[in-house]
């Protein structure tokens, strides 16, 4: 496998270059590690080098700047998510704690609804109520020891609940513009929102890299039970990665709701998918312990970059589900194979 | 005549149940076909379902039926949400038959058309009433069903999508290029209503569609899709059709963000309080969306089931045209008209008493 590995590696710097260039200090330093999503990366270059034939104008850079904007919401939410998956946890909750922070942050800034007018805290108060419904999760995932599969099927449903009370009759419209604004002003040609989910996902590896928190995700999602024979507090960490989940779903919403400018309640709709599905082909494994915020990152450009494409393509809407599901599967098997034969060893 | 079974069979079981007896169209007469209803009208439950008040939509059908249960001085109005889920509405509908039986009037939007078949069946054998919106499978109608099954109305999408590409098409003058963005393809409203917007460029010759994509009536998506549009034609599109206001709302966020604003034109349909607004509102290239139908189809649903319920009409010997049918097409909302259109909960206009004033042509 190493063999058709290569060629990606050799893409490597032109692909991160030109779409996700947070991740080239990381693939000088330790370029074919496990520490660099290499073979996403190969994918994301593969979709780039199809397209320069297809359709040249998808490496424009009109083109890539959408593109990024689009991935800013997903590769945040990814970067909670990371920590949660890392330890071998999942949260579906996303959309319905997004629902609920959407709902929040559109009644908080300056809207058609109410007198609030909280300006840009109200992306503190989305965060918070993330971190809120996080939270629950995760005290019932770490102290009640139930697995955060149905635990975050249940708060999912709390967030919507939360936001449909808040709903009313018609979707609060934000009447704010410096909120508007992160999504519709650009700074060096991109809109603010790219520039907070470059912030996110480098704080994220920021803390993936050198805390003991990032440090001790890896221990807990290797080998929960050698973590817990040395002393690693699991149950708390535990928590803190869905408060992190959380937290970072409520920014997510608050960015989807500067873009879109009304608080919805199906703010997430379709993002849990592009978002699992960002993280796995990004190469954080689903059973914990391998993967990181920076392979999540390129997993998620890589699914918008393929939305994109389709569309740049002209590829019939009839079949272009099917087409993108099987460049998920296509993409997934490439970027774990290396997982899966390791995995082998290890069973 | 038998007693209401309320034996709730888990839900997924009951939904694969429906799927076959679909298969069959084996949903029998039950044992009180035939009989007109002898309900007295303080006894009638009335009960509107939908997918759930987050949704405008939903909101004004909510306000419609509502309004008819005011109307009739009815205590008994309640609101059941399926939430989009088609197990959870079929069993919410079965424990109120249970407590409720003959006499409970049922407006439905089946979450799905495969649920339809064993809400029929559980209406058909307490001996309660239900009239039905949007979704059927084919080949099930009321007339031949059961006479418990009131009526199914539904929207024509195709002068909706027909109507507003025309308006599109004239605030272009006539000519350039459009993209389209349509709804969940395998729904017949969205395929009802690209169709019209298809009808309507074979009028205008001076129209060229560059390209069509679904964005799942999702405004984020269709956002994303406009966005790419924009990139791939760039200054090529004059104009954007959406298959719901939702989604045009979407692509004006992107055409804003491109800044291209009041330069791109777009028109949609349903009649979001939002869509109105900016439809007022000339710098924002908004030129059309559809009335809101909500109100209609929450208040005269309700009506039709209670005049079967209380007696008044007789649905066996209701010809075809009142059994399944179409609302009357309603004109577009144009920037002329804007300003005077009423809010989709307004229901002061809805008539209760004339049951057929607002059918259109009969779904075949």
């Amino acid at each position: 496998m190493k063999l058709t590995l290569a060629p990606a590696d050799h893409h490597d710097p032109r692909a991160t270059g030109r779409t996700a260039g947070k991740t080239s200090r990381p693939v000088r330093a330790v370029l074919g590690s496990n520490a660099v999503p290499t073979p996403a990366l190969g994918v994301l270059a593969l979709i780039a080098a199809v397209m320069s034939f297809v359709n040249p104008s998808f490496l424009s850079p009109g083109n890539l700047g959408a593109v990024a904007e689009q991935s800013a919401v997903p590769a945040v939410l990814a970067v909670g998510l990371t920590f949660v998956i890392l330890m071998g946890g999942i949260d579906l909750s996303l959309e319905g704690t997004m629902a609920a922070a959407s709902l929040t942050t559109a009644l908080l800034v300056a809207n058609d609804r109410n007198t609030m007018d909280l300006g840009l805290w109200a992306i503190a108060a989305g965060c918070a109520v993330g971190a809120a419904i996080g939270l629950v999760a995760g005290a019932t995932v770490g102290l009640l020891r139930v697995p955060s599969f149905i635990v975050t099927i249940g708060t999912w449903q709390i967030g919507l609940g939360i936001a449909q009370l808040l709903f009313g009759d018609t979707p609060p419209r934000v009447a704010d513009e410096s909120f508007r604004a992160l999504a519709e002003h650009r700074t060096a040609g991109l809109p603010g929102i790219v520039w907070i989910a470059l912030l996110v996902v480098a704080v994220g590896w920021t803390l993936q890299r050198y805390t003991r928190f990032g440090r001790y995700a890896y221990v807990i999602g290797g080998s929960e039970e050698t973590a817990l024979l040395s002393g690693v507090p699991v149950r708390a960490y535990r928590a803190a990665a869905f408060v992190l989940a959380g937290a970072t779903a409520g920014l997510a919403s608050a960015m989807a709701t500067a873009r879109s400018g009304v608080g919805d309640v199906g703010v997430g709709t379709g993002l849990l998918f592009t978002t699992i599905a960002g993280v796995v082909i990004g190469g954080t494994l689903l059973t914990g312990g391998r993967g990181g915020v920076l392979h999540s990152l390129v997993g998620v450009v890589v699914m918008v970059a393929i939305a994109n494409a389709m569309v740049l393509a002209g590829v019939s809407s009839y079949i272009q589900q099917t087409v993108q599901g099987a460049v998920v599967v296509i993409a997934a098997s490439l970027t774990l194979w290396r997982a899966r034969q390791r995995l082998r060893v290890i069973k | 005549m038998h007693h209401p079974r309320s034996a709730v069979i888990s839900g997924s079981l009951t939904a694969l149940l429906a799927t076959s007896l679909s298969a069959c169209g084996a949903v029998d007469s039950g044992s009180a076909a035939g009989d007109s209803g002898r309900c007295k009208p303080s006894d009638v439950t009335l009960v509107q379902s939908g997918r759930g008040l987050e949704n405008e939509y939903y909101v004004a059908v909510n306000a419609g039926a509502r309004a008819f249960a005011k109307s009739r001085h009815a205590h008994r109005y309640q609101w059941i949400a399926s939430n989009g889920d088609s197990s959870k509405q079929l069993s919410q509908i079965q424990s109120i038959l249970a407590k409720g039986g003959k006499c409970v009037v049922l407006n439905v939007d089946p979450n799905e058309s495969s649920v339809l078949p064993a809400i029929v069946k559980a209406v058909d054998r307490s001996g309660a009433w239900l009239v039905t919106q949007w979704n059927r499978p084919d080949g099930l109608a009321p007339e031949s069903e059961s006479p418990h099954w009131v009526a199914h109305m539904s929207v024509d999408g195709v002068p909706q999508g027909y109507e507003t590409a025309k308006a599109l098409f004239e605030s272009m003058g006539g000519k350039g290029s459009i993209v389209a963005l349509q709804g969940i393809l395998d729904n017949a409203p969205a395929q009802e209503r690209f169709r019209g917007l298809k009808k309507a460029l074979k009028e205008y010759p001076g129209i060229a569609l560059l390209g069509d994509q679904t964005a799942g009536w999702d405004r984020t998506k269709a956002q994303n899709v406009t966005q790419t549009y924009l990139t791939k034609y760039g200054h090529k599109i004059g104009g954007i059709w959406a298959a719901s206001d939702s989604m045009g709302l979407g692509a004006l966020g992107a055409v804003k963000n491109a800044g291209r604003k009041g330069k791109v034109k777009i028109a949609s349909i349903d009649g979001l309080a939002e869509a109105v607004h900016d439809v007022r509102d000339p710098s924002t290239g908004y030129v059309a969306t559809t009335p809101s139908t909500g109100a209609a189809q929450g208040g005269l649903g309700m009506s039709i089931g209670y005049a079967a319920a209380t007696g008044r009409i007789n649905p066996a010997e209701e010809p075809q045209g009142h059994r399944s049918f179409y609302l009357k097409p309603l004109p577009v909302i144009t920037r002329a008209n804007a300003s005077s259109v009423p809010s989709p909960t307004d229901t002061t206009k809805l008539d209760f008493t004339h049951l057929w004033s607002q059918n259109g042509r009969p779904i075949k």
